[in-house]
C-alpha cells in the first residue's frame, strides 16, 4: 500500500478522535483538530482525485454529525465574541454545498451584529479568516489577496535568519491561503515568486536538518501549490526525507523523535495522535497537491 | 573591505591586550589572522593531503550531524581545491545548500559550525545571497571590545574566568579564520 493510502488509513482509525466535543464541551484542541479536518477534507471533495474519492463519503458523515450536535451547534452564540474561531468547521463544509440551518443563521446574526471580524488578529490570520469567509461562499465577491499578503511577514520580508517557528508557520499559512492550496496562481511578480521560492527552499534545508516534519511537509506543500513543474534537488532531496519519516503505520510524526515508528513507545493513542494528527493531514495534502500540479494546467484554476 | 580591516582592527586590540598569556599560541593565531584580513597574501592553508578525497551529494548536508558536518567543513577549508575542480561540480547547488545550513545553525545559536561552513564555501570559491547573509551575520557577532559570539550568558554559568577567556579567544579565532578566507578570496577576484 502507498504510505498516502496508509496515512488515510490511519486517518479514518482515529476519526472519532477529530470531534470537536469532549465531555460533552467544546476543546480547544478538539476544535482546531476539527477544522484542520474539515479543511483538508474541503479540498479533497473540490479535487475529486481519484486515491481519495472512497475515504470522502465517511469523513462527510462524521464532520456532518459533528456540526449539528446541539452542544457545538449553540458554542458560537454563547461566545459570540469569538463565534467565528467555532465557525471554521463549519465554513469548510459549506464550501462543499452543505448547509446547515441554525449556522446559517448564527452567521447572519453575527454579520448583522458586526462579530465576524471583531478579534483583532496577526495579519496572516487575517488572510486565513477573509480566506474561509470566501472560500465557503459567504462573501460573495473575492477579498483583495495582494493587500492581505502585503500585510504579512512573507509580504516583507526579512532575511532567512529572522525566521522562527511561528514566522515559519505565518510563511506556510500565507501561501496555503493566497494559492487557494494550489488552485490560484499567486498575486505576485515574477521577482517575488523567485524570492518566495527561495525563501520556502531555504527554510525547507533548515526542518529538514532539525527534523521538523511537520514544517518540512507544509513548505513542501508550499512548493506544489506555487506551481513549480521543475523539482530543484533541495526539493527533490527533502521530499525524499520527509518520506522516509512515515511511520510504517501511515502517521507521521511532527518532530523527529516524537511518536516515530508503530507508535508502540507513545503513552496513550491519544497522546500518539495529538503529537502526529496535524502532520498526517498535512501529509495528505502533500500527495493531494502534487497530483493537482500534475494535472494539466498545474495551477490554474480548478473550479 | 573596508567594514573587515575595521574588524580586524578590533579584534587585533582585544587579543593584544585581552587573552591569556597560557594562550600565547591561540592568540599569534589570531594575530596573523588580523593581518591576513588586512593584507591577504593568499598564504592560508591548503593542504593537498587534507584527507578530502571526494565530496558527498551536497543535498546529503542536512541529513549530517554537527560532528560530520564540521569535519566535512574543515577537511574542505584546509584542501587545496582539485576535489570541486572536476567537473561535474554543481556550485550554484553547493552555494544554496551551505547557505541554507550556515542559517539554520546561525538559527540555532551554533557560532562554531557557522563560521566553519562559511569558511568552506568561501574556500570553495561560492557566494550566493544566504552565504552572504552568514557572512553579515559572523561580522555581526563582534563585540564593543572585538572579541566574537553572544556568549555572556553561557559563560556567566562556567564561573571561571580562564575557561571564559579560553572559550571566547577559540569563538573569536574561528571567526576570524573564517573572515580572513573571505578576505583572501575577495582579493583573488580583484
Amino acid at each position: 500500500m502507498s504510505a498516502a493510502g496508509r496515512s488515510l488509513d490511519w486517518l479514518d482509525g482515529h476519526i472519532e478522535r477529530f470531534a470537536p466535543l469532549r465531555n460533552g464541551l467544546v476543546d480547544e484542541f478538539g476544535l482546531k483538530a476539527f477544522a484542520e479536518f474539515a479543511l483538508i477534507y474541503a479540498y479533497l471533495h473540490q479535487w475529486d482525485h481519484l486515491p481519495f474519492r472512497n475515504r470522502l463519503p465517511k469523513w462527510k458523515a462524521f464532520l456532518a454529525a459533528q456540526c449539528e450536535r446541539p452542544a457545538f451547534v449553540q458554542t458560537p452564540r454563547k461566545q459570540p465574541a469569538v463565534a467565528v474561531g467555532y465557525l471554521i468547521p463549519y465554513l469548510m463544509l459549506r464550501s462543499t454545498g452543505y448547509r446547515f440551518a441554525y449556522h446559517e443563521d448564527t452567521l447572519g446574526r453575527l454579520e448583522r451584529w458586526n462579530l465576524l471580524r471583531s478579534v483583532e488578529l496577526v495579519p496572516y490570520r487575517v488572510l486565513e479568516r477573509e480566506h474561509a469567509f470566501w472560500k465557503s461562499g459567504w462573501l460573495p465577491t473575492e477579498p483583495d489577496w495582494r493587500s492581505l499578503f502585503d500585510a504579512t511577514t512573507l509580504g516583507r520580508p526579512p532575511s532567512p535568519l529572522g525566521f522562527d517557528d511561528e514566522a515559519s508557520y505565518s510563511v506556510t499559512h500565507t501561501l496555503f491561503y493566497l494559492t487557494d492550496f494550489g488552485n490560484r496562481r499567486p498575486t505576485l511578480s515574477a521577482s517575488e515568486m523567485e524570492q518566495t521560492v527561495d525563501l520556502v527552499e531555504c527554510l525547507l534545508v533548515h526542518y529538514w536538518r532539525i527534523g521538523h516534519w511537520d514544517l518540512v511537509g507544509e513548505l513542501l506543500v508550499n512548493l506544489n501549490c506555487l506551481g513549480r513543474s521543475s523539482l530543484s534537488p533541495i526539493r527533490s532531496a527533502a521530499a525524499h526525507a520527509y518520506m522516509s519519516a512515515w511511520g510504517h503505520d501511515g502517521a507521521v510524526p511532527a518532530k523527529r523523535g516524537m511518536g516515530d515508528g508503530d507508535g508502540s513507545n507513545a503513552a496513550t493513542p491519544e497522546d500518539r495522535f495529538r503529537l502526529c494528527y496535524h502532520s498526517t493531514l498535512v501529509a495528505v495534502l502533500y500527495f493531494a497537491t502534487a497530483m493537482s500540479a500534475a494535472q494539466p494546467g498545474g495551477t490554474e484554476p480548478l473550479r | 573591505m573596508t567594514r573587515l580591516r575595521q574588524l580586524a582592527a578590533k579584534s587585533r586590540a582585544w587579543l593584544e591586550t585581552t587573552a591569556p598569556p597560557e594562550q600565547a599560541a591561540l592568540r599569534d593565531l589570531g594575530l596573523w589572522l588580523c593581518r591576513e584580513i588586512v593584507r591577504p597574501s593568499g598564504s592560508l592553508p591548503n593542504d593537498a593531503t587534507s584527507g578530502l578525497t571526494a565530496l558527498p551529494p551536497p543535498v546529503a548536508l542536512p541529513d549530517l550531524s554537527r560532528r560530520d558536518l564540521l569535519d566535512l567543513a574543515q577537511a574542505i577549508a584546509l584542501s587545496d581545491g582539485s576535489v570541486w575542480q572536476e567537473q561535474g561540480f554543481n556550485s550554484s547547488c553547493w552555494s544554496r545548500v551551505l547557505g541554507a545550513s550556515a542559517l539554520s545553525y546561525a538559527r540555532s545559536g551554533d557560532v562554531a559550525v557557522v563560521a566553519a561552513i562559511v569558511r568552506a564555501a568561501a574556500r570553495m570559491g561560492l557566494d550566493g545571497p544566504w552565504l552572504t547573509d552568514a557572512q553579515n551575520h559572523l561580522m555581526d557577532l563582534q563585540q564593543p571590545d572585538g572579541s566574537f559570539g553572544l556568549l555572556a550568558a553561557e559563560l556567566a554559568q562556567l564561573n571561571d574566568e580562564d575557561s571564559t577567556a579560553e572559550v571566547m579567544l577559540r569563538l573569536t579565532v574561528e571567526v576570524l579564520w573564517t573572515l580572513a578566507e573571505v578576505a583572501n578570496v575577495r582579493a583573488d577576484r580583484r
